[in-house]
């Protein structure tokens, strides 16, 4: 009760979960076996959790987007001694400040993944796409029997953002990187990021190959999208990170009827995939008790019941037993050990990424293609709504 | 009695009863008096000092005075929001106009007018981001969990820009309904068979509360925000971007705090304008003996009752109905099908937000609610006891008029000053100053609802004491309906919350829309949480609507 009237000496997480990973987030914290937080769901708020400095702020924030981390670094404690593991570095050459570091790696996603049906694939002798042609060849032959290969949840920014950091990332590596770092002007107008957008529109404009028509993809949400493949079975294939998998065990009627492929690059070679991850923060000061949080959330075994219960996270943590990962899972997370990592552009680029900039150009590029516009004017008008974000967000 | 001010000092106002009041012919005593409008002052000032900020901002331009508003008439953004804003206002007469429909024929519908009455209240206590999640809910566009595109085919893009107006305009009318058919129903009962004439036809009339119900009606349609922000997709934002809205994506990320000062005070001065003229038109009669408001058949009924009262009362239920099966199913059986199927009843839902957040919320809220509740009676009821019985005449109009303009105006108004001194206090997430916050927001409008009332009270009543009107029938029902409004205005509010101290304070409302991120498939914990949200102001609303009315309409329909 003392709880519940926010009184007494409660650590404040502030996370943006909400639902099934909200639940399987609590369950970690209650395997501790001290009620002794108060937990502040955010959901895509969460920004405003480290929005100033202040009194009544949560003590710890599950950071999802790592712009949002070197951003308001000045605003973070750093992190307790002995939680640092060196192959963090490998995921995230973080800030450090007079040798320490303030954000500690707690959930990763492959974001280079695209899930799909294991029974269409068979019924119909279909084989997961190598490469970017492959698989436009793949979703006409989805088409032609009579499915739609592809679910988008074009609602939620984000899935769709994450759709074109895949293609341009495994198409033009060297652009990618310019745009992440101090990049050279005019470069959202190059050719690259044209024929990235380009691609994309392509693609999605193929008649019938989006679920429910283009219309309808712009305004339903991730999760939507993945229940159409899982559970409603009007779509072969979504392209969707690896916590796609807590939407599939709880609503999916078999969650083992569903495998993944690597996002399919352009030629096949050695690229990197696009990751993202939620970075747990001490905002200033950091009390005793969040640091003693933040030290259990950061042992290798703390996420295992999020990982057993509700699936579809994989721990940054290296020593994280894989054991328990459901097979589709333990090969997702080997991925992220064994290849080249970037974030995705939309976390790397704070409010040009974000729904004033390349999250809503690509909803508009998506409400183009629904509107029957040619690809490659559709790729035009983004590039040029880039250019525009960028000035207006400076 | 005790007074606690704003300033946490806590006055004893001795129990003498005196039924003329202090002496009016001692001037030393009058200002006194004087003394108890001083918890009022402060909270006003914590309105007006920021508003002022606001208009400074709005002035300090490149081109000095005018240039911010040049800029904002020459963005075509701002400019759609703002023809959006005008759209709303549009919604906002036609409903009204049903609504004066519906109380004209209710009078026509015997006792079953008690029915249609609790039905049609039920919603305006319901806050609007739970509207908007359930209309989201009702319209969404998988044909497995959405009703509308199970029964209608899955054709229509209800959440898509060609329909996503109506889905909001029906969330809107759905809350609002009720309060204008209660409203006007009682100005029809009270005007004993006035009539006027409009296209021809001989129309009753609905009398003074004409005045109150289009202010508050047309200001709730200008003022809409987290309806917005809820029901329609994120992808769509732009089509349904109103003033409000518009205002507070100018201030994300950006420092420039003139532009939205500007938008800020644009639609201030819009509103102020609505109110000042409906305060004009709600002038309590001279000569109106008070009428007792009946629910109790005032017309012979006709054979349309059934049907008319079967009709909106279905309608009208059916988003209580979707919300209320949908909480009593399992996360995961509401998340995947619609509520029709009746599969996976219980109450796993209702465990799984109480597991998470749902309590603490529950507990700040009350927090929240019940001190900015204590705080507007402690300074409202003094103030408008010194208006009604002690300021004289004239400045006690000019006070009125600015309590009108300031009892309307919108929280981006003072919100970016008040947010800027919240984060450089360290108060953001703090629950003490915003119900502060919140007090000073309600109380112009607490003071107004105290005035009129205390006015209207039978003039053989004479002027009570202060301390002795809780003891007096009139006077007390006037406290419990400003009371109760203040409670559910501030239990159901958003955007104070949100755009002031920011969700760590946890606000129910706030944590309802972060749980609502995803709503399709987390359907069931949020129609949870929204229960369990609605049931305190739905409850006090329905204990209390009678005395809600007669505190609303000034006693005219006593």
């Amino acid at each position: 009760m003392a709880r519940a009237a926010g009184l007494g000496d409660f650590t404040r997480v502030a996370v943006s979960w909400s639902a099934a990973e909200l639940s399987a987030f609590a369950h970690v914290l209650d395997r501790r076996g001290v009620q002794d937080y108060e937990l502040i769901p955010l959901g895509d708020d969460i920004g405003a959790a480290l929005g100033a400095r202040t009194s009544g702020r949560p003590d710890l924030v599950a950071v999802p987007q790592v712009g949002h981390v070197t951003a308001n670094l000045d605003k973070l404690a750093p992190l307790p001694d002995g939680v640092w593991h060196e192959d963090y570095a490998k995921i995230w050459r973080d800030p450090k400040i007079n040798g320490r570091h303030y954000a500690l790696p707690f959930k990763l996603a492959n974001v280079s993944v695209v899930w799909y049906r294991k029974d269409v694939f068979a019924s119909y002798d279909l084989r997961a796409p190598r490469t970017w042609d492959d698989w436009l060849d793949l979703n006409e032959r989805i088409i032609d029997a009579g499915i739609a290969p592809l679910a988008l949840g074009g609602a939620d920014g984000w899935a769709l953002a994450q759709f074109f950091e895949n293609v341009l990332l495994r198409t033009y590596p060297d652009t990618f990187d310019e745009l992440a770092g101090t990049h050279k002007a005019n470069l959202w107008n190059s050719g690259e990021v044209r024929r990235s957008f380009e691609k994309v529109a392509t693609m999605w404009s193929q008649a019938g190959v989006l679920s429910g028509g283009a219309g309808n993809a712009l305004v339903q949400q991730f999760p939507d999208a993945v229940l159409e493949m899982c559970r409603y079975g009007r779509a072969a294939m979504v392209p969707a990170p690896d916590f796609a998998e807590s939407v599939i065990r709880r609503f999916a009627h078999d969650p083992d009827d569903f495998d993944t492929f690597t996002f399919p690059p352009e030629r096949t070679g050695d690229l990197p995939l696009v990751i993202s991850s939620d970075l747990l923060v001490l905002t200033k000061p950091a009390s005793g008790a969040a640091q003693d949080l933040l030290r259990y959330l950061a042992t290798p075994s703390a996420p295992l019941p999020w990982i057993r219960e509700t699936g579809g996270f994989i721990a940054a943590n290296p020593d994280t037993d894989p054991k328990y990962y459901s097979p589709t899972l333990r090969r997702l997370a080997q991925a992220l050990q064994n290849n080249k990592t970037r974030f995705g552009l939309a976390d790397q680029l704070g409010r040009l990424g974000g729904t004033e900039g390349l999250q809503r150009v690509l909803q508009n590029l998506l409400r183009g293609v629904a509107a029957g516009v040619a690809p490659a004017e559709a790729a035009r008008a983004a590039c040029r709504d880039m250019v525009d974000a960028e000035h207006r967000t400076g | 009695m005790e007074i606690t001010t704003s300033a946490g000092m806590t006055l004893e106002v001795a129990g003498r009863e005196l039924t003329d009041g202090f002496g009016a012919a001692q001037p030393h005593r009058r200002r006194n008096q004087y003394l108890f409008g001083v918890p009022a002052m402060l909270l006003v000032a914590l309105l007006v000092v920021p508003m002022v900020w606001t208009f400074t901002w709005a002035l300090d331009a490149d081109t000095p005075i005018v240039g911010n508003f040049r800029d904002l008439f020459t963005d075509p953004a701002a400019l759609r929001s703002a023809w959006h804003s005008v759209l709303w206002v549009g919604i906002a007469l036609v409903l009204i106009a049903v609504g004066y429909c519906i109380a004209v024929l209710s009078r026509h519908v015997g006792k079953l007018w008690r029915i249609l009455l609790y039905v049609l209240i039920l919603p305006f206590g319901v806050s609007a981001v739970v509207s908007g999640a359930v209309f989201r809910l009702i319209f969404d566009p998988n044909p497995e969990r959405g009703m509308a595109s199970a029964l209608f085919g899955g054709g229509a893009t209800w959440l898509g820009p060609d329909l996503i107006w109506w889905v909001l305009a029906s969330a809107f009318a759905w809350s609002w309904l009720g309060f204008i058919v209660v409203l006007f129903r009682a100005g029809l009962d009270s005007a004993a068979g006035a009539t006027f004439r409009l296209a021809r036809r001989t129309w009753p009339k609905p009398g003074p509360v004409t005045g109150i119900v289009v202010l508050t009606v047309l200001v709730a349609a200008i003022r809409v925000f987290d309806l917005v922000l809820i029901a329609a997709p994120n992808s769509i934002q732009d089509d349904v971007d109103v003033v409000g809205l518009h205002w507070w994506r100018m201030t994300l990320g950006s420092p420039d705090t003139g532009g939205p000062a500007a938008l800020a005070v644009l639609l201030f001065c819009v509103v102020a304008v609505i109110s000042l003229i409906g305060m004009r038109t709600m002038r309590p009669p001279n000569q109106v003996e008070p009428l007792l408001m009946s629910i109790e058949d005032s017309e012979p009924r006709r054979w349309w009752s059934w049907p008319l009262v079967g009709l909106v009362g279905l309608m009208w239920t059916m988003p209580v109905i979707v919300l209320v099966v949908t909480a009593f199913r399992s996360p995961e059986a509401a998340g995947a099908t619609g509520w029709w199927r009746f599969d996976g009843l219980g109450l796993d839902s209702f465990v799984a937000a109480g597991a998470t957040w749902l309590w603490p919320a529950v507990a700040g809220s009350l927090l929240i609610a019940g001190l900015a509740t204590a705080l507007v009676l402690a300074a409202a009821v003094p103030l408008a006891y010194l208006l009604t019985w002690v300021v004289p005449r004239k400045l006690s109009r000019v006070l009125t008029g600015v309590l009108a303009i300031l009892a309307v105006a919108p929280v981006q108004m003072y919100a970016g000053p008040l947010g800027a001194v919240f984060a450089d206090l360290g108060l953001v997430g703090s629950r003490a100053p915003l119900a502060l916050v919140h007090a000073a927001a309600g109380l112009p409008f607490a003071t107004l609802v105290l005035r009129t009332a205390f006015r209207a009270a039978p003039a053989r009543n004479g002027r009570p004491a202060l301390d002795t009107m809780w003891r007096r029938g009139p006077y007390r029902t006037t406290l419990v309906a400003a009371g109760v409004l203040e409670f559910v205005l501030v239990w159901n509010d958003f955007i104070v919350g949100f755009l002031i101290s920011g969700p760590s304070a946890t606000p129910l409302t706030l944590l309802l829309w972060g749980e609502a991120r995803h709503l399709g498939t987390s359907a069931g914990t949020v129609s949870a949480a929204a229960v369990v949200s609605a049931l305190i102001p739905v409850t006090l609303l329905l204990v209390t609507w009678r005395k809600v009315v007669v505190g609303l309409t000034g006693g005219i329909a006593r």
